[in-house]
């Protein structure tokens, strides 16, 4: 995770005062953090006065605007900026769609309202622009490790969920997942679908992996629940991984 | 969102109800304190629908109105053999049903299956609403593994028509997996061998880091208890024709009583060596002398009359074992579910074959129940502990040219699956395709059951062979099956839901929910009425004692004895509750007044 997540340091955030958002999502450290917006503090001062790193803090940010707590806005460059691409610029120049656009989410509806949200392309790659790392998404290490195949490792970091306006029951993370496998499932290995290493031929630790799948995926799982479009996505995801447990239980 | 799902075993001779509570789950009891309720039905001369125990106490004076072992031939037509075999062995009348379905008679009424079904379902949903005292209408119902598309249709049919909104249909042994491996931390390979009243079923599955994975399942849908019963009356039938020259089989009450008897018996010979069958003035002789049938039965006797039926249990182990790509020594468990593995022989054979003896402490008629309960309650509260990967009991696939049956999802494929293969055309200039899915094991086409029939049409003129249609069976986690047609080269596609082919029209089952409940609320208002009778008998005899102990004013006395004899005259006729509540306030304020003036 050489080039992880970076917000400029003259960040300043600014909570959102929109509808209710919904608490239960927060980890601990976004309460802390949510706690110290204020709009007038930048990132680094809060950083000063919350014991954590920058990565961690910076990925705290990025939660809580998927969630709709917060904007930001950069001080650095700001001021000579047209105050219309304030809202959602983060670092020095917009390098792809998603850093330009405010991440349309049902919270932060009215900010997104102006300008309709450009959504990444089905393959969920996106154009990888040479300025260093942009924010993006950003999913904790070991769901990565455990689930998404090494050769799509630093795809998937860049990938940007798609985000519905309604409310599903189903965490940012989980959408941006089964979105992420769904749009790559025909280009999986059955390894790549188990998120187990390539050619790997220990029986029970395939097994174990085909178990972890099935608790994330099997339709049982969100028995009525809310899932809109992803009902499908997620039935789809498992019958892939049943049939690529039973491709290489058969070899 | 309601709180409670309740679990429900509807087994062939007995049914079961359970609840998880404060994350438990237990078996309620039904108003006669009993944890099982039989599944029977009856209506009695008065023409009272009786279920349960007071079905069965009265089943051998009203044979012909009493119903029992329905879940035998749920979902079958008339012409199948083991409905045929049924209709000779029992006492009340089956006939054929408008759509090729079968229907039983009870007191000048045919009633389809599902709604007999249903009366119990109603009397289980009842035991439970009176222990949680509020309505109840979420519930798992079990099947036999075996059981095909339209005995689990029917049998989601029969909670509709209960008021139940049937969250799923599960397999009974799968059922029986999940209450036992709930209380296990390890991962095991379990065998769940289950003889019921009138099924059997061998499942095997794998408990992994809480998934509770169906390797294999089969089953025998025509293999129970009942049948060890049916041989230990055959033999008392034989013994007795042999010595009195009599065939009690001519006699419906004779024959209740002996299946009452035999299945006595069988239960005994489960604890002790030998039992005697005694069945006084059971029949009368041509001379007129009353024949009495007095026999014993040894338990060798008994287990030689049924040894080729736990032979034939064992040859179906086999074939899960096979079927689940493991040998006798990876099991680690072996769990036995129903009544009937309390047979020694039954238990001596199953630790032979599986090399182990049987998982103890499990009570084998409450544990389907209870899994049913712990699955239902984990589904409803979102819970994530378990995860079912139950698998599809039958091939299923489509007819094709020269009335072969060809599998597109095999028997034991994880559900939800989604499995397709490419067709073509057999004929020159072939426009249309008739397809058939099919379920079941035979391989002619014609032997199997039909699930739908559809048309996929507009396919370009071409020689035999020349056009590709890929077919697409999906099976969701509900075992609903769709099924997809596509021109590979239009990308036209026919898609196919296939509403499970119930024998009954939605307006039927409608019609019938509607009755079923018309039947509750009458019932609920007789024991209303009979309350208000009683309040009113005892307010009167109050009134009466009053009248007489103290000496009262013409006009009063006379208000009370208009009021009694009224009273009288409504207890009598005991049918209008209006009058009987008013009555019984009116001798109320008398009483009032009459201890304020005195």
């Amino acid at each position: 995770m050489g080039d992880g997540l970076h917000i400029d340091p003259q960040t300043v955030a600014q909570r959102c005062t929109c509808e209710a958002p919904d608490y239960r999502d927060l980890t601990p450290l976004d309460w802390v953090v949510l706690d110290f917006t204020d709009g007038m503090r930048t990132f680094d001062e809060i950083l000063e006065t919350v014991p954590t790193t920058r990565e961690r803090l910076a990925e705290a940010y990025v939660h809580l605007r998927l969630l709709g707590f917060l904007t930001w806005r950069n001080t650095a460059s700001g001021s000579g900026r047209a105050g219309a691409s304030q809202m959602g610029n983060v670092r020095r120049q917009p390098v792809s769609p998603v850093a330009t656009d405010s991440v349309r989410h049902g919270l932060t509806r009215s900010n997104a309202a102006a300008s309709a949200p450009s959504i990444p392309s089905a393959s969920g790659v996106l154009p990888v622009a040479s300025a260093p790392a942009m924010p993006s998404f950003q999913f904790p290490d070991d769901v990565c490790a455990a689930y998404i195949p090494q050769r799509l490792f630093s795809a998937f970091r860049r990938f940007s969920p798609k985000l519905f306006d309604v409310k599903f029951d189903l965490s940012p993370e989980m959408q941006a997942f089964v979105e992420f496998i769904y749009d790559n499932l025909s280009d999986f290995s059955p390894y790549e679908i188990l998120g187990i290493d390539e050619g790997m031929s220990d029986k029970s630790a395939i097994r174990q992996a085909y178990m972890q799948r099935t608790k994330l995926f099997h339709p049982d799982r969100y028995f009525r629940k809310n899932l809109g479009p992803f009902a499908p996505r997620i039935a789809a995801i498992f019958k892939a991984v049943s049939g690529a447990f039973a491709k290489l239980q058969a070899s | 969102m309601t709180e409670y799902a309740i679990g429900i075993d509807l087994g062939t001779t007995n049914s079961c109800v359970a609840i998880v509570e404060h994350g438990k789950p237990f078996i309620i009891s039904n108003k006669s304190g009993y944890k099982t309720t039989p599944s029977i039905v009856a209506i009695s001369e008065s023409g009272k629908r009786l279920t349960g125990q007071l079905a069965k106490r009265q089943s051998i004076t009203n044979a012909a109105n009493t119903v029992y072992s329905t879940k035998r031939l749920i979902g079958r037509s008339i012409d199948d053999p083991e409905v045929q075999e049924c209709i000779d062995a029992v006492p009340y009348e089956i006939v054929e049903g408008p759509h090729n379905d079968i229907r039983v008679k009870m007191k000048d009424k045919y009633y389809a299956l599902p709604e007999i079904s249903a009366m119990i379902l109603s009397e289980l949903r009842q035991v439970a609403e009176d222990y949680l005292g509020e309505p109840c209408t979420e519930a798992i119902i079990t099947v036999p593994a075996y059981f095909n598309d339209a005995q689990r249709q029917a049998t989601i049919d029969a909670g509709k028509i209960a008021g139940l909104d049937v969250l799923r249909i599960i397999n009974e042994p799968t059922a029986a997996a999940i209450a036992y491996g709930t209380q296990m931390q390890k991962s095991q390979t379990i065998a769940v061998f289950d003889l019921g009243g009138g099924t059997f079923d061998v499942s095997i599955l794998k408990i992994d880091e809480g998934v509770f994975n169906v390797l294999s399942t089969t089953g025998d849908t025509f293999l129970g208890g009942e049948d060890f019963d049916n041989r230990i009356i055959e033999h008392l039938v034989l013994g007795f024709a042999r010595e009195n020259g009599v065939d009690l089989r001519e006699d419906p009450m004779a024959m209740q009583r002996l299946k009452i008897a035999a299945e006595k018996a069988k239960c005994e010979l489960s604890e002790v060596k030998s039992t005697e069958i005694s069945l006084p003035f059971i029949q009368t002789a041509a001379d007129g002398t009353a024949l009495h049938l007095n026999t014993e039965l040894t338990r060798d006797e008994f287990e030689n009359l049924v040894i080729d039926l736990v032979k034939r249990t064992l040859k179906i182990c086999q074939i899960a074992l096979m079927d689940a790509n493991v040998s006798q020594s990876d099991i680690d468990e072996v769990v036995l579910v129903g009544g009937m593995t309390r047979m020694p022989l039954v238990q001596s054979a199953v630790s032979e074959f599986f090399q182990k003896p049987p998982a103890k402490n499990i009570n084998p008629d409450e544990v389907v129940a209870m899994g049913a309960a712990i699955q239902a309650d984990e589904l409803i509260h979102g819970g994530q502990e378990h995860i079912l990967l139950d698998v599809t009991p039958l091939d299923l696939g489509i007819a094709i040219h020269g009335g072969q049956f060809y599998v597109i999802t095999p028997k034991n494929t994880t559900i939800p699956c989604s499995n397709s293969t490419v067709f073509t055309t057999s004929e020159n200039n072939q426009t249309s395709l008739r397809i058939v899915v099919l379920q079941g094991e035979h391989t002619q086409a014609n032997d199997n059951q039909v699930l739908a029939e559809f048309t996929f049409s507009g396919i370009r003129r071409a020689p035999a062979g020349q056009v590709d249609i890929e077919i697409t069976f999906d099976v969701d986690a509900d075992g609903i099956v769709n099924v997809t047609a596509r021109d590979l080269e239009t990308q036209k596609e026919h898609n196919v839901s296939i509403s499970r082919s119930s024998n009954l029209t939605q307006d039927e089952i409608d019609a019938m929910k509607l009755e079923n409940n018309a039947y509750f609320e009458s019932e609920a208002n007789d024991v209303a009425l009979r309350n208000d009778i009683a309040r009113l008998k005892s307010r009167v005899s109050s009134l009466k004692m009053l009248t007489q102990s103290v000496s009262l004013p013409d006009s009063i006395a006379s208000h009370a004895n208009s009021l009694m004899t009224k009273a009288n005259d409504a207890m009598a006729q005991g049918n209008d509750a209006s009058t009987i509540k008013k009555l019984s306030s009116d001798i109320d304020k008398a009483i009032d007044l009459i201890e304020q003036t005195t």
